[in-house]
């Protein structure tokens, strides 16, 4: 039998719940460009568009993938076994510095 | 052979790195990884000044120290990072029969263990790691599948206990999928922090003048964690999407329900045995498990062994002073808490913990908070064990290794 505040609690919870899966689906990361890439922070979500130029295997899964897009070129890694070279991909992930250099972390790629 | 300038400046860095490590263990919402990066990305100038080594050395002292420092405002305060959670109920329960410095000083000597733990495995990792990972690697979900059923298949009430899992499980989905900032401060600090603090309130608990009794080692309860928190925590050093909450749980349950104070002993071993580990895997396997490890890997692209004897130097050095330091700022909490009235208290952390999460994770942040403080404070209220909230780490982890 459950109390009152715990049936309270069940029932925010999981209306809470609903909403902040609905918001996840709805809400995108904001669409940056290449050439904005220092204009953001680290562990900011972003997605950008672009066509992967280059592709290096680093280890394993994990790749390195140069995406270009305006005229600029950003660099993305992924734990990915799929090629996307010379594919325009969509890509939502975090921004990392590596090298004193900013670079998003794929969290999702897809083909256009 | 190391120069004596770069030994002074290593001496200086872990001095600074243990002062440093004591305010953002101190300071709720302050994690050792913001630090760690604003070294990362003003080390083209600092450079000129000093090796790279230094500042890697730095965050080395800064993340031990943490690991230390960090159980002070979990315990007195109830407002817990990602390590700590686990530690409030048990703490919590030793603050109000006035004990909440024992409580500090059973997570210092765990500190203390771990450090001893971390310079036995630490030759073992060198020797075994580059052999068994990459096969631990390729059986991850089925690690992570076992542990959760594990956790739920231990529960009495195994549909509460599969309620509260899900339900943790999916903010965690939904926090990490949202355009935020920091998306683990407002999950955690909801789900394990602000929940404590509303039951405390609602409660209308006073603390008991807290007694400083002087410490002793309690050798047998170090003895009996030894092993599950050596086996538990090397393991989750350096496999992805375990960390301390699961060595904690995974520990805990290979010593069938440990005392209060053992279980304290025992998630203060681990946070140090995790992270010290974690960067001993930098040299061993090159994997980063901590924000700790990435940073000290953006400054030093290969860890050498040279560079490995300095940082078990430096973690054991800065271990012993943050565990005099830990002693010393537990007791002036102690001395001064209970003259405080803590139901204002606890309610100022609160508001500061969302300010906090206002400020680094936005409208939509808080609002992860709030539905996480909901399910937190649902757990309270209907009995289940606070470990089942780690689904928010878990679950997610799972969807992430499944092969479609």
């Amino acid at each position: 039998m459950q109390s009152k505040p715990q049936k309270l609690f069940l029932v925010a919870s999981l209306l809470g719940i609903f909403m902040l899966l609905v918001l996840s689906l709805v809400l995108t990361p904001k669409e940056i460009s290449a050439c904005g890439i220092n204009k953001t922070r680290d562990n900011e979500k972003v997605s950008i568009k672009g066509i992967v130029i280059d592709e290096r295997v680093l280890s394993e899964n994990f790749k390195l993938l140069i995406l270009k897009n305006n005229g600029c070129e950003v660099d993305i890694t992924c734990n990915c076994l799929q090629s996307f070279l010379n594919n325009n991909v969509s890509v939502a992930g975090k921004v990392q510095t590596y090298n004193n250099k900013k670079q998003i972390s794929a969290e999702m790629i897809e083909n256009d | 052979m190391i120069e004596p300038i770069l030994l002074i400046q290593i001496a200086i860095a872990l001095l600074l790195g243990v002062l440093a490590g004591c305010i953002t263990g101190l300071c709720p919402g302050l994690h050792v990884n913001m630090l760690a990066f604003f070294i990362v990305s003003s080390s083209a100038y600092l450079s000129r000044y000093v090796q790279p080594i230094t500042l890697a050395s730095f965050i080395v002292a800064i993340s031990i120290t943490h690991t230390f420092i960090d159980f002070i405002p979990s315990i007195f305060l109830g407002s817990p990072d990602e390590d700590t959670a686990l530690s409030i109920l048990p703490g919590h329960s030793l603050l109000l029969q006035g004990r909440g410095h024992e409580a500090v000083m059973h997570t210092l000597y765990g500190g203390i263990l771990g450090l001893i733990v971390i310079l036995i495995f630490t030759p073992i990792f060198i020797f075994l790691l580059p052999k068994v990972y990459p096969f631990l690697k390729n059986i991850m979900l089925l690690i992570l599948l076992f542990t959760s059923f594990y956790m739920l298949l231990r529960e009495d009430n195994k549909v509460l206990a599969f309620l509260v899992f899900s339900m943790s499980g999916l903010i965690g989905l939904s926090a990490l999928a949202l355009p935020l900032k920091e998306s683990l401060l407002p999950m955690l600090t909801g789900l394990f922090g602000a929940s404590s603090l509303i039951t405390s309130i609602a409660k209308k608990q006073n603390l008991p003048k807290q007694k400083i009794a002087k410490s002793k080692i309690d050798v047998r309860g170090l003895l009996k964690i030894f092993i599950p928190t050596s086996i538990a925590s090397s393991l989750c050093s350096f496999l992805p999407a375990l960390g301390s909450g699961q060595a904690a749980i995974i520990a805990s349950d290979l010593m069938k329900q440990p005392e209060k104070e053992n279980f304290l002993m025992l998630v203060g071993s681990i946070n140090t045995i995790v992270m010290g580990l974690s960067i001993i895997s930098l040299y061993c396997i090159n994997v980063k498990r901590t924000g700790s490890a990435v940073a000290i890997s953006d400054l030093i692209s290969s860890v050498t062994l040279s560079n490995l004897f300095i940082f078990l130097a430096v973690i054991i050095v800065s271990g012993f002073v943050s565990f005099l330091l830990g002693k010393g700022i537990s007791k002036i909490f102690a001395r001064n808490i209970y003259r405080i009235n803590y139901n204002k208290l606890s309610l100022g952390v609160l508001i500061f913990l969302s300010i906090v999460v206002l400020a680094f994770s936005g409208w939509l942040g808080f609002l992860v908070f709030l539905v996480a403080t909901c399910t937190g404070l649902y757990a309270i209220a209907s009995g289940a064990r606070r470990t089942l909230l780690m689904g928010c780490l878990m679950l997610p982890a799972i969807l992430f290794y499944l092969p479609f």
